[in-house]
């Protein structure tokens, strides 16, 4: 066989053009990673602010606070003001965001977050939460989760009522990509009802008859929110879509239910 | 103004002219490497990704963009062969006709033509393979292919002769001329 031969042989072996999905996933990766750089991870801030000879020291010292309040708050929680008598019914849900390389009928998805949380007066109160991706957050918000909620214990009792007259609030989900941050949305306490604003549907999640509400969520992205009238109103799927510029909506992230528990 | 510098300060149009300008070699290479378009896809993905990460090693004074970017899929689909690898001999299977010793006669009465010459190539030793898609496929000169592989000139010549003259006995029985049974 000559060189000629060999070429045409080896010409044969054709290669596929590159899918036309992959500019749409790199763009979005690369929205992503812009998202990431404006939001500096608790190690970029570190690095930023303590000089290199006292990180390790630093690092072990938090190491060593966190795995001792995870130890009390795992091991003692009613130290901490948890107290699960008070607790009619948890809620575990997964929070999932949709990446926009396809329609959300096919999603490119990840699960942000698993949480479980119940309502205080209209209020979502998270118990805990784990980050697939990040064992370190996950780590991070068992021990600082329930000091937040031991702090909001302490607060005078007329702040306490203050606290619980406030607007009905629901964790839609992730304030950034770590996930460590969450989205709180309050909404207007309605006469009836849930939730004040269009009725979509009625459907029931997880033997619990919801409804279904729209709402304008800013310019341009809606919020649709399944709430249980039975669970204190809880959103058991809370959806966040965007527009496209034809005026159809895509799926940009899903809150949904998984687990209820009653008196847990 | 540098594309990878606009893209790392943000640009989206820098970055996807980048991507544009690039990415059809890139996804043949990586596509040639794992035999693979959901592999090759995540590889050359994860290659322009890697340019805007602030560890990311590229030196725009030191190499072009193009043989960095095919540096990095050459290593990403390394990783994931191997890991391929490895998963499919946990399982107890070898590569796709690994250990094949049915006749040229009876395999090409299984596969295309197609599939032979990819089972030949893929058979190659890894850096000989490689040499030879970039420089067959991707006609890349002698002198790129040494900075992708961080080889010098002649050992990417020799290794170039060397995949050359292997194909040509694997493949013999496939050349133009030879008649062939059904």
């Amino acid at each position: 066989m000559n060189d000629t031969e060999l070429d045409e042989l080896l010409d044969r072996w054709s290669a596929p053009p590159a899918p036309a999905s992959l500019r749409a996933s790199v763009r979005s990766g690369f929205a992503a990673g812009l998202e990431r750089k404006a939001s500096p991870s608790v190690r970029q801030w570190i690095s930023a602010f303590v000089p290199g000879a006292r990180k390790r020291l630093l690092a072990a010292a938090v190491l060593g606070v966190g795995a001792f309040l995870l130890i009390v708050t795992q091991t003692f929680p009613q130290m901490l003001g948890v107290s699960p008598a008070k607790i009619p019914y948890t809620v575990d849900s997964e929070f999932v965001r949709y990446g926009d390389a396809l329609p959300s009928a096919i999603p490119l998805h990840r699960i942000q977050m698993y949480s479980t949380s119940y309502n205080l007066n209209g209020r979502e109160i998270i118990l805990s939460r784990s980050l697939p991706a990040n064992p370190f957050g996950t780590a991070l918000r068992r021990v600082l989760d329930p000091i937040q909620d031991f702090l909001s214990q302490l607060l005078p009792f007329s702040e306490q009522a203050e606290w619980a007259r406030r607007a009905p609030q629901v964790i839609v989900g992730c304030d950034d990509e770590s996930c460590l941050r969450l989205t709180a949305q309050p909404f207007p306490r309605p006469a009836t009802g849930c939730v004040d604003g269009p009725i979509v549907g009625h459907e029931t999640i997880l033997n619990y008859a919801t409804t279904a509400v729209q709402l304008r969520w800013d310019d341009h992205r809606r919020i649709t929110l399944w709430t249980a009238p039975d669970l204190g109103c809880f959103a058991l799927r809370i959806t966040i879509e965007e527009k496209r510029p034809d005026g159809t909506f895509r799926l940009v992230s899903k809150k949904q239910a998984l687990k209820v528990t009653l008196n847990p | 103004m540098d594309l990878v510098k606009a893209a790392r300060e943000g640009r989206e149009a820098a970055f996807l002219q980048l991507f544009d300008e690039h990415h059809a070699p890139l996804f043949r290479f990586a596509y040639r490497l794992t035999r693979s378009v959901a592999d090759a896809e995540d590889i050359v993905q994860e290659c322009f990704l890697e340019l805007l990460r602030p560890a990311c090693s590229y030196d725009p004074g030191r190499t072009p963009i193009r043989t960095y970017l095919f540096g990095v899929v050459r290593n990403q689909s390394l990783k994931r062969c191997r890991k391929n690898d490895r998963a499919a001999e946990s399982d107890g299977e070898g590569r796709p006709g690994a250990g094949d010793d049915r006749s040229p006669e009876s395999q090409v009465m299984r596969a295309e033509l197609e599939g032979v010459v990819a089972h030949a190539v893929m058979q190659l030793p890894e850096t000989q393979r490689d040499v030879l898609i970039l420089a067959h496929y991707e006609q890349m000169p002698l002198a790129e292919i040494a900075r992708v592989m961080a080889l010098d000139v002649g050992a990417v010549k020799s290794r170039l002769q060397r995949a050359r003259a292997s194909l040509k006995e694997t493949l013999a029985a496939y050349a133009p001329g030879v008649e062939r049974k059904p």
